[in-house]
């Protein structure tokens, strides 16, 4: 088990260094830098560009800028942003809060609502609970979140005027981005659940239990445990749209966080804050994977024994 | 012992899979419940007039002396009083923190007479030796200024002749000194304010001396400003305080377009700016809302024509490109009629605008066919497309889609299709990659414009050693012009030069103007007395006035 989880951290560790090397690649592939974006497009002087480009060391060779970060990074320094000068640390701080209230609502929503329109789908008693189930499903799996997004707040803030929609904080600005977020993530979550329902409920484990005589409900249970073992896996992989689709739902809404910060972040070529928000990603996801493992091998008792 | 796994007693409470679910459903409705029924602590506080006004980009920085955007100013010029003002009514420049100036006759120094009683929101006294901490500042190469520097153009440094009397010398004489004073680039901040941060983090802690204080920034979240019950030295044009100004005002970040007309007609927002003109157009029928058409001054919303290559290097091919264009059709269906026509490199609303320029390029695709065949353009090979030499007349369209201008390019290219021209659009993501176009010199049109009341805006645009010289055009006669405008004061002298140069430019056709910039806003019908200072952007908040 210490073997393993060594092997899983150092497994991390290189995700989030490819990652990391990969963004800083991809940034400084894209045309033009945060000096362009900012000054240079206020039309300064080329005088006071290259002063600025030095001074933020931008002229340096790009091998020492990514020998640069990557040693500051092992020290546990982020580096700052080159527009604002924040501390990138700073800015994570300041807004990873509101992105993980929001992305954490999203997912018991989208866990709750993906995990019974699944079980309607899949073991629903009449065709019209089989079928809406599976039609919604469908629908969160194919809208786009822009459009749901607009919708919802188009519907409960404006024409019923219910909840707030968008442009503040509080718990009451946080249901609607976290009932359309949750609800996208639901549509494959509950797509794999109905699926491998139906699969469980063919085996033979099933018939004999029934056979035995065991009540409907407990049969039920059996099934639900296994049939349950892929959407653990799912859920982890939902995550990482999760963590995307925070990006869209926290402009549109409105909100303050992580993706907002992401998106500007790009548009002003700030290497260090991207940089910085794709190593704590890269991190975030493989912790979560391992958690997944984790819980694996909790309820799976045939994974323990295959080690 | 085998037959004992048959016969193991079940747990008298089991909870299985199906519970555990349940229980994770009842949570999630017993969480949303609390929620629903919980009323917000903001909803239920008196905060007095309060107002949510909606920003619509978050600047890459909010330090009006280093930053750049025109979206700080929204908030700032609020924040700060400036050395003088421009009147928003007249364009004429008004005392702000001077009471009076005057030019020596060399026009070599400019003599700031200063008014006394001003005091910053921290208590900090204004005087000379304050804005000498601002302009030592602005000047410093260290803070990377984008914007305010650039403004005081040949600045050779400032003497204090009293406490309350500054001098500012210049290496050159410069007109546009006044109008780059006037502007919140160059608020004067509180010199213990900014002694007391560094140069970075001053930005999240802003002291001036204007209407309303900053009582707390956060980035990339919020700005809340509140009265300054203590001003008294405003500029002619400020309102005195009445019980419906406003005492608090929160600004909020709404960067993506459609969202802004929905925080506006939800009530989440009391007022926006940068609408689109489609949601505009449903907006004007609601009668809790209020439009307001602020035109921009600056350069229009444009395309430069690249002189360096062949065919725009043609000065008749640039003709009939400006004659083949159909303006008015672009302006009704992308913009909705809301914008006036753009005929020249100045907007309509921009002093020394030479409305001469209306008259030159009328919509004539015919004259702009007999322009092109007079340079040698014909349809060979019947294809639709004219060609010359054997090449097919094919050109490159850069632009960045900000202001719908993917839409304005597209019909651009169906225009211009109609005369045999074929046109490649290439739409870049930001302003980096377009600077990027730029440089390479790969392209045969491309977008910038920028915003300023000083025509002298020009200088980047048409000198030929400008720093955005995108057209590519090289007139000694245009540079000498150009340069001869921003060193004479004389108000009649700038108008001549300025009339000769946008006659210039118009007739070498090295842009083609598409529309005058206008900012649609929208408010609550509940706020009286929205007004914006002369720089069309930034909203006079003194005089705003929340009805019941």
């Amino acid at each position: 088990m210490i073997g393993y989880s060594i092997k899983r951290f150092g497994s991390a560790l290189f995700v989030a260094w490819l990652a990391l090397t990969l963004a800083f690649v991809a940034l400084r592939w894209v045309p033009g830098d945060a000096v362009d974006a900012t000054l240079a497009r206020g039309g300064a002087s080329p005088g006071e560009v290259a002063a600025r480009r030095d001074m933020l060391g931008l002229n340096d060779p790009l091998w020492r800028q990514y020998g640069d970060y990557v040693l500051g990074l092992v020290r546990g320094d982020w580096g700052e942003s080159l527009v604002t000068e924040q501390p990138v640390a700073e800015i994570i701080r300041q807004n990873i809060g509101a992105t993980s209230a929001l992305s954490g609502a999203a997912l018991l929503i989208a866990v709750t609502l993906g995990v019974a329109l699944g079980i309607a789908a899949s073991l629903g008693r009449w065709r019209p609970v089989r079928y809406g189930a599976e039609g919604l499903a469908s629908l969160a799996l194919s809208t786009p979140v822009y459009w749901t997004s607009t919708l919802a707040i188009y519907v409960f803030s404006i024409v019923l005027g219910i909840l707030p929609g968008v442009g503040g904080e509080g718990i009451r600005y946080l249901i609607l981005p976290a009932v359309v977020l949750g609800f996208h993530t639901a549509g494959s979550i509950a797509q794999v659940t109905a699926g491998s329902i139906r699969n469980a409920m063919g085996q033979g484990f099933v018939r004999t239990a029934r056979a035995k005589g065991l009540p409907e409900l407990d049969v039920l249970d059996h099934v639900l445990r296994v049939g349950m073992l892929p959407v653990v896996a799912v859920v982890a992989l939902q995550l990482g749209f999760l963590l995307s689709g925070t990006v869209i739902t926290e402009i549109i809404f409105v909100r303050r966080g992580l993706g907002r910060v992401l998106l500007t972040a790009i548009d002003n070529r700030d290497y260090p804050v991207v940089e910085g928000l794709v190593v704590l990603s890269a991190l975030t996801y493989s912790a979560i994977n391992m958690l997944a493992d984790v819980a694996y091998r909790v309820i799976d008792p045939r994974v323990r024994m295959e080690e | 012992m085998a037959f004992d796994a048959g016969r193991r007693q079940r747990a008298p409470v089991r909870i299985g899979v199906l519970g555990a679910l349940l229980m994770l459903f009842c949570l999630m409705v017993g969480v949303v419940a609390v929620l629903l029924l919980r009323t917000d602590a903001d909803d239920s506080g008196d905060n007095g007039n309060r107002i949510v006004y909606g920003l619509t980009l978050e600047p890459s920085g909010f330090d009006p002396h280093r930053h750049i955007s025109s979206e700080l100013g929204i908030p700032l010029f609020s924040v700060y009083d400036t050395l003088v003002y421009r009147h928003p009514q007249t364009m004429e420049f008004v005392p702000g923190l001077a009471e009076r100036w005057e030019m020596a006759p060399d026009g070599l120094s400019w003599t700031f007479y200063l008014k006394q009683g001003v005091t910053f929101h921290d208590g900090t006294p204004f005087d000379a030796q304050a804005v000498g901490a601002n302009l030592d500042r602005v000047m410093n190469p260290g803070i990377g200024s984008a914007k305010a520097r650039g403004l005081l153009g040949p600045f050779a440094g400032y003497e204090i002749v009293d406490p309350f009397t500054i001098r500012l010398n210049l290496s050159e004489p410069y007109a546009p000194l006044l109008d780059g004073l006037s502007q919140v680039y160059l608020g004067i901040a509180s010199p213990t304010a900014l002694a007391s941060y560094s140069n970075n983090t001053y930005q999240w802690h802003q002291v001036g001396t204007g209407p309303y204080r900053v009582e707390e920034i956060v980035p990339g979240d919020r700005i809340v400003l509140t009265r300054n019950d203590d001003y008294a030295w405003g500029p002619v044009f400020y309102a005195p305080v009445t019980g419906q100004s406003l005492d608090m005002i929160e600004f909020r970040f709404f960067t993506d377009p459609p969202t802004r007309s929905l925080a506006l007609e939800s009530g989440a927002i009391q007022m926006i700016g940068e609408l689109l003109p489609t949601d505009t157009e449903l907006l004007v029928g609601n009668p809790a809302l209020q439009i307001f058409r602020v035109p921009i001054a600056g350069t229009p919303q444009q395309f430069f024509i690249n002189t360096r290559r062949s065919p725009g290097d043609e000065q008749s091919f640039r003709q009939a490109l400006l004659y083949a264009t159909n303006r008015t059709a672009i302006v009704d269906a992308v913009f909705q009629g809301q914008s006036p026509l753009a005929y020249g490199p100045l907007t309509a609303v921009t002093p020394f605008y030479d409305p001469g320029v209306a008259e030159k390029y009328p919509f004539d695709p015919d004259f702009a066919r007999g322009l092109l065949q007079g340079i040698g353009y014909q349809d060979t090979d019947s294809d639709g497309v004219l060609d010359r030499d054997g090449a097919p007349l094919e050109l490159t369209m850069v632009f960045a889609p900000w202001n719908q201008m993917s839409d304005v390019a597209q019909l651009i290219q169906s225009q211009w299709r109609d005369i045999g021209i074929d046109v490649e659009l290439i739409q870049v993501p930001d302003y980096p990659t377009l600077a990027a176009y730029a440089e390479e010199g790969d392209y045969d049109l491309i977008s910038l414009y920028d915003f300023a009341v000083e025509a002298s805006i020009l200088n980047q645009f048409y000198q030929s050693d400008g720093a955005r010289n995108w057209s590519g055009v090289s007139d000694p006669e245009l540079d000498e012009w150009l340069e001869d405008a921003i060193r004479t004061p004389n108000q009649a002298d700038r108008a001549q030069l300025y009339a000769a140069i946008q006659d210039r430019i118009m007739e070498q056709a090295l842009v083609l103007p598409i529309r005058d910039y206008v900012n649609l806003n929208g408010a609550s019908a509940r706020l009286d007395g929205v007004i914006f200072g002369a720089h069309g952007w930034w909203p006079l908040l003194r005089n705003f006035q929340l009805t019941s």
